[in-house]
């Protein structure tokens, strides 16, 4: 064994890093030399005042934050890797582009003169913002287009998560909105209102329901704290059985790590027996043999 | 490194985003925790931490299964939040704060005795160099060995040694009245 510094040797000492042999012949030593205790002593007492361990406490709510800001992220970073192959796609089908960009450039100006109309009298359009622009029919023969347009108008509604108004409209969002952003943007707000039972069965629709499988897995988190509720655990259990993606049936087997019945359980099981994906796979049964450790968050 | 952790690497590393979601889940406490030690702001702090999620993100393809995932999330945090430390502009006016550590069992004194040492202890891990305020926060503050810590800061554990005893001395010294309060 090497040599130590003395100091090097506190700090080992502090720090925990002595070998057994290592710490039984500091301790003789530390009986024999007046100057080393003396040294210890002064920085144990720096020791009690500040413990060795006590890092930052982050708070619930930066993490979660923090981790929806990744979500985000990794959504935008994986957009950015598809575009490349979809550029290369699109360039291969240059026949349909051919014909159809002189059409939406057509639709376009056409749109832009009806938008002017709005509000002086002639009711040649509807006041409001084109949010889709579809094409019907197009005939070269006759250079006739049928177009449909969907017009919004927008108004600002501002309150509190806890408003009537403002839960009634999330609600809503949830089920109708077109865009799945703004889809997941309702699950994130509603998922501390779930103690409600409409905005609980706004996020089983949405579980279910949903065509967007981001929309479907923050549904089945947002309802993990929910499974007393006979239906929450009913969707949860059918989505583990059922759903084809991998990361929604991952959300269901965690959200399901509470659940201690016969209906739960035989879902674990079906889950861990034939289950397409190996994570969910070693999920389920992690949670079959270790009911305790699923509550527990995976430390190093 | 457990099957299900096994599975999620190799399903990130083909560009899964909710494996790597998952994955990531596993240690992001302790990451925001040192990059909130190593910066002493909660909003740099998670600034720090998404910006070394998604560089691990971005990296990822290239991740072998044979290296530890939680110390090379690790060393790309701390080297992100060294970064950002040494860009920012030194705001006198604002010492770097640590968020208030609520101690139970403490009557309403102790606990305010707490929160003014946690404060003195911000400011004076402002003083220490990057390095000496890395090697006290990973092995002091987040508990890491020396090892780990070495492997973090990409140097050698007689470094990190070295580093941890020149920030005990200053903060030591620094502190002193509140130690022989």
């Amino acid at each position: 064994m090497k040599a130590r510094g003395r100091t090097e040797q506190l700090l080992a000492h502090l720090y925990g890093e002595l070998t057994p042999d290592e710490e039984a012949a500091f301790q003789a030593e530390m009986k024999r030399d007046p100057e080393l205790a003396r040294l210890l002593e002064a920085e144990a007492s720096f020791d009690r005042r500040f413990p060795v361990g006590q890092g930052a406490v982050v708070s619930e709510e930066a993490l979660a934050e923090s981790r929806l800001v990744l979500r985000v992220a990794l959504r935008r970073e994986s957009s950015r890797r598809v575009a490349g192959p979809v550029a290369a796609l699109l360039e291969r089908r240059w026949r349909w582009v051919a014909w159809a960009v002189p059409v939406v450039l057509f639709a376009g100006i056409v749109v832009g003169r009806l938008l002017p109309l709005a509000g002086n009298g002639t009711g040649a359009a509807e006041p409001g913002r084109v949010v889709d622009l579809r094409l019907r029919e197009y005939d070269p023969a006759t250079g006739t287009v049928a177009l449909a347009i969907d017009l919004v108008s927008s108004r600002e509604v501002r309150g509190r998560l806890e408003d009537p108004e403002i839960r009634q409209l999330l609600t809503q969002a949830l089920d109708r909105d077109l865009l799945p952003g703004a889809r997941l943007a309702a699950v994130e707000l509603l998922r501390h209102q779930g103690a409600r039972t409409e905005i609980r069965l706004a996020l089983v629709r949405a579980l279910l329901e949903d065509p967007n499988p981001g929309v479907r897995l923050q549904a089945a988190e947002a309802l993990a704290g929910q499974t007393s509720d006979p239906s929450v655990q009913r969707a949860l259990v059918q989505v583990l059985a059922g759903d084809a993606n991998p990361g929604v049936r991952v959300a269901a087997v965690e959200a399901l790590k509470h659940g201690e019945d016969e209906l739960t359980r035989r879902a674990l099981e079906r889950a861990e027996a034939v289950d397409g994906n190996a994570y969910v796979r070693a999920e389920a049964r992690r949670l079959l043999v270790m009911p305790d450790e699923g509550s527990r968050q995976s430390e190093l | 490194m457990d099957e299900a952790e096994r599975e999620l690497i190799l399903k990130a590393r083909q560009g899964e985003t909710w494996a790597f979601e998952r994955l990531v889940r596993r240690y992001d406490r302790r990451l925001l925790s040192v990059a909130l030690d190593l910066t002493g702001d909660l909003g740099e702090a998670q600034d720090v931490l998404q910006d070394a999620l998604l560089a691990a993100y971005r990296a990822f393809p290239r991740f072998r299964l044979e290296s530890d995932l939680f110390t090379w999330l690790y060393r790309i945090t701390v080297n992100l939040a060294l970064r950002y430390r040494r860009r920012r502009r030194r705001r006198p006016e604002q010492p770097g704060e640590l968020p208030d550590r609520p101690t139970p069992g403490l009557g309403p004194e102790e606990q305010v005795l707490g929160e003014e040492l946690e404060r003195q202890l911000a400011q004076a891990l402002d003083e220490l160099s990057g390095q000496e305020r890395a090697a006290f926060v990973l092995c002091h503050r987040q508990g890491l060995a020396v090892a780990q810590a070495a492997a973090a800061l990409s140097c050698t554990e007689g470094s990190v040694k070295s580093y941890l005893f020149r920030a005990r001395e200053k903060l030591k010294r620094l502190l002193g009245p509140y130690l022989e309060a």
